[in-house]
Protein backbone atom coordinates (compact mmCIF):
# COMPACT_ATOMS: atom_id res chain seq x y z
CA UNK A 1 0.00 0.00 0.00
CA UNK A 2 1.39 2.92 -0.98
CA UNK A 3 0.68 7.11 -0.10
CA UNK A 4 -1.36 7.16 -2.34
CA UNK A 5 -4.07 4.45 -1.65
CA UNK A 6 -3.45 5.23 2.11
CA UNK A 7 -4.79 8.51 1.05
CA UNK A 8 -7.73 6.94 -0.82
CA UNK A 9 -8.13 4.40 2.16
CA UNK A 10 -8.38 7.32 5.15
CA UNK A 11 -10.96 9.55 3.29
CA UNK A 12 -13.17 6.80 2.04
CA UNK A 13 -13.34 4.89 5.39
CA UNK A 14 -16.38 4.27 7.31
CA UNK A 15 -15.87 6.87 10.30
CA UNK A 16 -16.27 9.29 7.40
CA UNK A 17 -19.73 8.51 6.81
CA UNK A 18 -21.20 9.45 10.10
CA UNK A 19 -24.03 11.62 10.96
CA UNK A 20 -25.80 13.37 13.55
CA UNK A 21 -29.07 12.11 14.18
CA UNK A 22 -31.85 15.08 14.16
CA UNK A 23 -31.80 13.93 18.04
CA UNK A 24 -28.49 15.04 18.96
CA UNK A 25 -29.10 18.16 16.76
CA UNK A 26 -32.24 18.99 18.42
CA UNK A 27 -29.55 18.63 21.73
CA UNK A 28 -27.28 20.73 20.91
CA UNK A 29 -29.72 23.73 19.66
CA UNK A 30 -31.16 23.54 22.77
CA UNK A 31 -27.97 23.88 24.86
CA UNK A 32 -27.22 26.96 22.19
CA UNK A 33 -30.32 28.93 23.29
CA UNK A 34 -30.33 28.23 26.72
CA UNK A 35 -26.79 29.61 26.31
CA UNK A 36 -28.07 32.95 24.70
CA UNK A 37 -30.74 33.17 26.59
CA UNK A 38 -28.41 32.91 29.89
CA UNK A 39 -26.17 35.29 28.21
CA UNK A 40 -29.12 37.71 27.35
CA UNK A 41 -29.58 37.67 30.96
CA UNK A 42 -26.68 39.15 32.09
CA UNK A 43 -26.15 41.80 29.67
CA UNK A 44 -26.63 44.71 31.38
CA UNK A 45 -29.29 46.56 29.94
CA UNK A 46 -28.67 50.50 28.60
CA UNK A 47 -30.45 52.81 30.48
CA UNK A 48 -29.01 55.91 29.05
CA UNK A 49 -30.61 56.96 25.93
CA UNK A 50 -28.44 57.97 23.32
CA UNK A 51 -28.57 61.81 23.79
CA UNK A 52 -27.47 61.09 27.25
CA UNK A 53 -24.68 60.00 26.50
CA UNK A 54 -23.81 63.07 24.02
CA UNK A 55 -24.46 65.54 26.48
CA UNK A 56 -22.35 63.07 28.80
CA UNK A 57 -19.59 62.58 26.97
CA UNK A 58 -19.18 66.75 26.29
CA UNK A 59 -19.96 67.49 30.38
CA UNK A 60 -16.64 64.92 30.18
CA UNK A 61 -15.02 66.66 27.89
CA UNK A 62 -15.43 70.20 29.17
CA UNK A 63 -14.28 68.90 32.21
CA UNK A 64 -11.27 67.49 31.28
CA UNK A 65 -10.26 71.06 29.48
CA UNK A 66 -10.66 72.89 32.30
CA UNK A 67 -9.67 71.57 35.26
CA UNK A 68 -6.71 68.80 33.29
CA UNK A 69 -5.16 71.67 30.96
CA UNK A 70 -1.62 71.28 30.60
CA UNK A 71 0.82 72.75 32.54
CA UNK A 72 3.62 74.45 30.30
CA UNK A 73 6.70 76.09 31.96
CA UNK A 74 6.80 79.93 31.79
CA UNK A 75 8.65 81.68 29.15
CA UNK A 76 11.38 83.51 30.00
CA UNK A 77 11.37 87.08 29.52
CA UNK A 78 15.29 88.26 28.37
CA UNK A 79 14.50 91.43 28.60
CA UNK A 80 13.61 91.91 31.99
CA UNK A 81 16.38 89.77 33.43
CA UNK A 82 18.88 91.72 31.00
CA UNK A 83 17.61 94.80 33.64
CA UNK A 84 17.86 93.20 37.12
CA UNK A 85 21.59 92.11 35.63
CA UNK A 86 22.13 95.95 35.13
CA UNK A 87 20.61 97.11 38.30
CA UNK A 88 22.33 94.09 40.38
CA UNK A 89 25.51 94.90 38.84
CA UNK A 90 24.91 98.77 39.83
CA UNK A 91 24.43 98.00 43.23
CA UNK A 92 27.38 96.13 43.21
CA UNK A 93 29.87 98.75 42.39
CA UNK A 94 28.20 101.20 44.88
CA UNK A 95 28.92 99.08 47.73
CA UNK A 96 32.80 98.83 46.03
CA UNK A 97 33.00 102.67 46.66
CA UNK A 98 31.28 102.97 49.94
CA UNK A 99 33.76 100.36 51.73
CA UNK A 100 36.85 101.50 50.46
CA UNK A 101 37.36 104.10 53.66
CA UNK A 102 39.81 105.80 54.37
CA UNK A 103 43.20 104.24 56.78
CA UNK A 104 42.18 107.15 59.77
CA UNK A 105 38.63 106.27 59.40
CA UNK A 106 39.57 102.53 60.04
CA UNK A 107 41.44 103.27 63.06
CA UNK A 108 39.38 106.07 64.92
CA UNK A 109 36.89 102.85 64.02
CA UNK A 110 39.06 100.61 65.63
CA UNK A 111 40.41 102.78 68.77
CA UNK A 112 36.32 103.22 69.50
CA UNK A 113 36.01 99.64 69.30
CA UNK A 114 38.76 99.05 72.00
CA UNK A 115 37.15 101.65 74.71
CA UNK A 116 34.03 100.08 74.16
CA UNK A 117 35.62 96.76 75.25
CA UNK A 118 37.48 98.31 77.54
CA UNK A 119 34.51 99.23 79.11
CA UNK A 120 32.53 96.36 78.82
CA UNK A 121 32.65 94.31 82.60
CA UNK A 122 32.75 90.55 81.72
CA UNK A 123 31.85 89.99 85.10
CA UNK A 124 28.14 92.08 85.23
CA UNK B 1 -15.22 26.28 -1.60
CA UNK B 2 -17.55 29.05 -3.59
CA UNK B 3 -17.52 32.65 -3.19
CA UNK B 4 -21.25 32.54 -2.86
CA UNK B 5 -20.54 29.76 -0.10
CA UNK B 6 -18.37 31.70 1.51
CA UNK B 7 -20.16 34.81 1.86
CA UNK B 8 -23.25 33.26 2.93
CA UNK B 9 -21.10 31.72 5.67
CA UNK B 10 -19.85 35.78 6.29
CA UNK B 11 -23.65 36.43 6.43
CA UNK B 12 -24.59 34.10 9.10
CA UNK B 13 -21.50 34.58 11.27
CA UNK B 14 -22.03 38.69 11.15
CA UNK B 15 -26.06 37.64 11.76
CA UNK B 16 -25.21 35.37 14.76
CA UNK B 17 -22.75 37.49 16.51
CA UNK B 18 -25.66 39.93 16.64
CA UNK B 19 -27.54 36.90 18.46
CA UNK B 20 -29.44 35.48 16.22
CA UNK B 21 -29.73 31.62 17.16
CA UNK B 22 -31.46 30.32 13.74
CA UNK B 23 -28.23 31.76 11.58
CA UNK B 24 -25.81 30.05 14.47
CA UNK B 25 -28.51 27.04 13.44
CA UNK B 26 -27.61 27.51 9.95
CA UNK B 27 -24.13 27.15 10.63
CA UNK B 28 -24.35 23.88 12.68
CA UNK B 29 -26.29 22.26 9.69
CA UNK B 30 -22.79 22.97 8.04
CA UNK B 31 -20.51 21.64 10.37
CA UNK B 32 -21.66 19.07 12.63
CA UNK B 33 -21.22 16.11 10.39
CA UNK B 34 -18.10 16.90 10.22
CA UNK B 35 -17.17 18.19 13.87
CA UNK B 36 -19.18 14.66 14.61
CA UNK B 37 -17.01 12.23 12.56
CA UNK B 38 -14.05 13.32 14.00
CA UNK B 39 -14.99 13.33 17.52
CA UNK B 40 -16.11 10.10 17.48
CA UNK B 41 -12.90 8.84 15.62
CA UNK B 42 -11.33 10.82 18.08
CA UNK B 43 -12.68 9.49 21.76
CA UNK B 44 -14.30 6.32 20.17
CA UNK B 45 -16.58 6.50 22.62
CA UNK B 46 -20.54 7.96 21.35
CA UNK B 47 -21.34 9.60 24.54
CA UNK B 48 -18.31 11.33 24.72
CA UNK B 49 -18.26 12.37 21.21
CA UNK B 50 -21.64 14.04 21.52
CA UNK B 51 -20.95 15.93 24.70
CA UNK B 52 -17.90 17.35 22.94
CA UNK B 53 -19.60 18.35 20.00
CA UNK B 54 -22.78 19.95 21.99
CA UNK B 55 -20.15 21.85 24.16
CA UNK B 56 -18.22 22.77 20.95
CA UNK B 57 -20.88 24.46 19.36
CA UNK B 58 -22.08 26.08 22.64
CA UNK B 59 -18.73 27.62 23.27
CA UNK B 60 -18.43 28.54 19.73
CA UNK B 61 -21.87 31.00 19.54
CA UNK B 62 -20.61 32.78 22.56
CA UNK B 63 -17.20 33.32 21.44
CA UNK B 64 -18.39 33.86 17.89
CA UNK B 65 -17.19 37.80 18.28
CA UNK B 66 -13.52 36.41 18.34
CA UNK B 67 -14.02 34.72 15.45
CA UNK B 68 -11.48 36.26 12.74
CA UNK B 69 -11.92 35.65 8.82
CA UNK B 70 -7.85 35.29 9.01
CA UNK B 71 -8.89 31.07 8.47
CA UNK B 72 -11.73 29.46 7.43
CA UNK B 73 -14.57 29.27 10.16
CA UNK B 74 -14.23 25.38 10.10
CA UNK B 75 -10.38 25.72 11.62
CA UNK B 76 -11.82 28.06 13.91
CA UNK B 77 -14.63 25.00 15.23
CA UNK B 78 -12.03 22.20 15.07
CA UNK B 79 -10.00 24.69 17.45
CA UNK B 80 -12.47 24.48 19.73
CA UNK B 81 -13.58 21.09 19.88
CA UNK B 82 -10.35 20.08 20.03
CA UNK B 83 -10.10 22.38 23.22
CA UNK B 84 -13.28 20.71 24.22
CA UNK B 85 -12.03 17.35 24.00
CA UNK B 86 -8.65 17.97 25.88
CA UNK B 87 -11.20 19.35 28.84
CA UNK B 88 -13.72 15.76 28.41
CA UNK B 89 -10.24 13.32 28.39
CA UNK B 90 -8.93 15.70 31.52
CA UNK B 91 -12.65 14.89 33.27
CA UNK B 92 -13.19 11.40 32.33
CA UNK B 93 -9.23 9.77 32.41
CA UNK B 94 -8.79 6.31 31.42
CA UNK B 95 -12.29 6.01 29.73
CA UNK B 96 -13.44 2.55 28.69
CA UNK B 97 -13.76 3.30 24.97
CA UNK B 98 -17.00 1.74 22.46
CA UNK B 99 -14.76 -0.76 20.92
CA UNK B 100 -13.52 -2.57 24.20
CA UNK B 101 -17.12 -2.43 25.48
CA UNK B 102 -18.91 -4.58 22.47
CA UNK B 103 -16.05 -7.04 22.42
CA UNK B 104 -17.39 -10.24 24.12
CA UNK B 105 -16.05 -13.95 24.77
CA UNK B 106 -19.04 -15.75 22.75
CA UNK B 107 -19.75 -12.99 20.33
CA UNK B 108 -22.99 -13.93 17.36
CA UNK B 109 -22.63 -13.05 13.93
CA UNK B 110 -23.47 -9.52 15.07
CA UNK B 111 -21.63 -8.99 17.15
CA UNK B 112 -18.48 -10.59 14.55
CA UNK B 113 -19.34 -8.21 12.35
CA UNK B 114 -18.91 -4.99 14.42
CA UNK B 115 -15.50 -6.89 15.47
CA UNK B 116 -14.24 -7.28 11.76
CA UNK B 117 -15.48 -3.95 11.13
CA UNK B 118 -13.61 -2.24 13.36
CA UNK B 119 -10.31 -4.83 13.44
CA UNK B 120 -9.67 -3.93 9.47
CA UNK B 121 -11.02 -0.02 9.61
CA UNK B 122 -7.79 2.14 8.83
CA UNK B 123 -8.71 4.64 11.48
CA UNK B 124 -9.33 2.14 13.96
CA UNK B 125 -5.71 1.17 13.40
CA UNK B 126 -4.63 4.73 13.45
CA UNK B 127 -6.08 5.17 16.75
CA UNK B 128 -4.24 2.33 17.77
CA UNK B 129 -1.05 2.74 16.56
CA UNK B 130 -0.81 6.90 16.53
CA UNK B 131 -0.71 9.26 19.59
CA UNK B 132 -3.78 11.55 20.22
CA UNK B 133 -1.83 14.27 18.44
CA UNK B 134 -1.05 12.88 15.35
CA UNK B 135 -4.01 11.41 14.86
CA UNK B 136 -5.72 14.83 14.78
CA UNK B 137 -3.17 15.86 12.48
CA UNK B 138 -4.04 12.87 10.04
CA UNK B 139 -7.78 13.02 10.32
CA UNK B 140 -7.32 17.10 9.64
CA UNK B 141 -4.88 16.75 6.66
CA UNK B 142 -6.57 13.35 5.08
CA UNK B 143 -10.60 13.80 5.58
CA UNK B 144 -10.53 17.96 6.31
CA UNK B 145 -8.30 18.51 3.68
CA UNK B 146 -7.00 21.43 5.96
CA UNK B 147 -3.59 22.92 4.85
CA UNK B 148 -0.66 22.01 7.02
CA UNK B 149 -0.62 25.91 8.53
CA UNK B 150 -4.74 25.64 9.23
CA UNK B 151 -3.70 22.19 10.91
CA UNK B 152 -0.57 24.14 13.05
CA UNK B 153 -3.28 27.07 14.07
CA UNK B 154 -6.04 24.57 15.52
CA UNK B 155 -3.75 21.87 16.81
CA UNK B 156 -1.52 25.38 18.54
CA UNK B 157 1.59 23.94 16.75
CA UNK B 158 4.39 25.06 14.33
CA UNK B 159 3.80 23.53 10.64
CA UNK B 160 7.33 22.25 10.80
CA UNK B 161 5.49 19.88 13.85
CA UNK B 162 2.71 18.91 11.90
CA UNK B 163 4.71 17.89 9.05
CA UNK B 164 6.99 15.81 10.72
CA UNK B 165 4.26 13.96 12.31
CA UNK B 166 2.14 13.66 9.40
CA UNK B 167 5.30 12.22 7.85
CA UNK B 168 5.89 9.57 10.69
CA UNK B 169 2.06 9.22 11.17
CA UNK B 170 1.84 7.86 7.33
CA UNK B 171 4.99 5.87 7.80
CA UNK B 172 3.94 4.00 11.22
CA UNK B 173 0.45 3.58 9.54
CA UNK B 174 1.55 1.61 6.59
CA UNK B 175 4.03 -0.01 8.21
CA UNK B 176 0.88 -1.21 10.58
CA UNK B 177 -1.02 -2.11 7.42
CA UNK B 178 1.22 -3.93 6.08
CA UNK B 179 1.78 -6.26 8.95
CA UNK B 180 -1.86 -6.96 9.16
CA UNK B 181 -2.03 -7.10 5.55
CA UNK B 182 0.59 -10.13 6.02
CA UNK B 183 -1.11 -11.74 8.91
CA UNK B 184 -4.65 -11.77 7.31
CA UNK B 185 -3.60 -13.57 4.00
CA UNK B 186 -0.93 -15.93 5.87
CA UNK B 187 -4.51 -16.55 7.91
CA UNK B 188 -6.26 -17.39 4.55
CA UNK B 189 -3.46 -19.34 3.73
CA UNK B 190 -4.30 -21.61 6.60
CA UNK B 191 -7.82 -21.51 5.80
CA UNK B 192 -7.26 -22.86 2.03
CA UNK B 193 -4.91 -25.24 3.16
Amino acid sequence: MNNESLKQALSSSAETHVTVSEELHQRVMRSVRLSASRDEAIKPRRSLPAWGLGMAATAVAVFMLVYTAPVSPPVPDVSIEIAAITAMDKILASLQQETVLPEQELRKELERLKSDLARFDFRS
Amino acid sequence: MSATQTTSEQDLIDRARKGSVDAFEQLVLRYQDRLYRFLLARTDNRADAEDALQEAFVAAFRHLSSYRSRYRFSTWLFTIALRQLGRLTKRHPGQEDLHDSIVCENPGPEQLGIQDQHKYSLWRSARDCLSDQQFTALWLFYVEEMQLVEIGSAMKRPVSWVKVNLMRSRRRLLQVLQNENSEHSTNRGEVTL
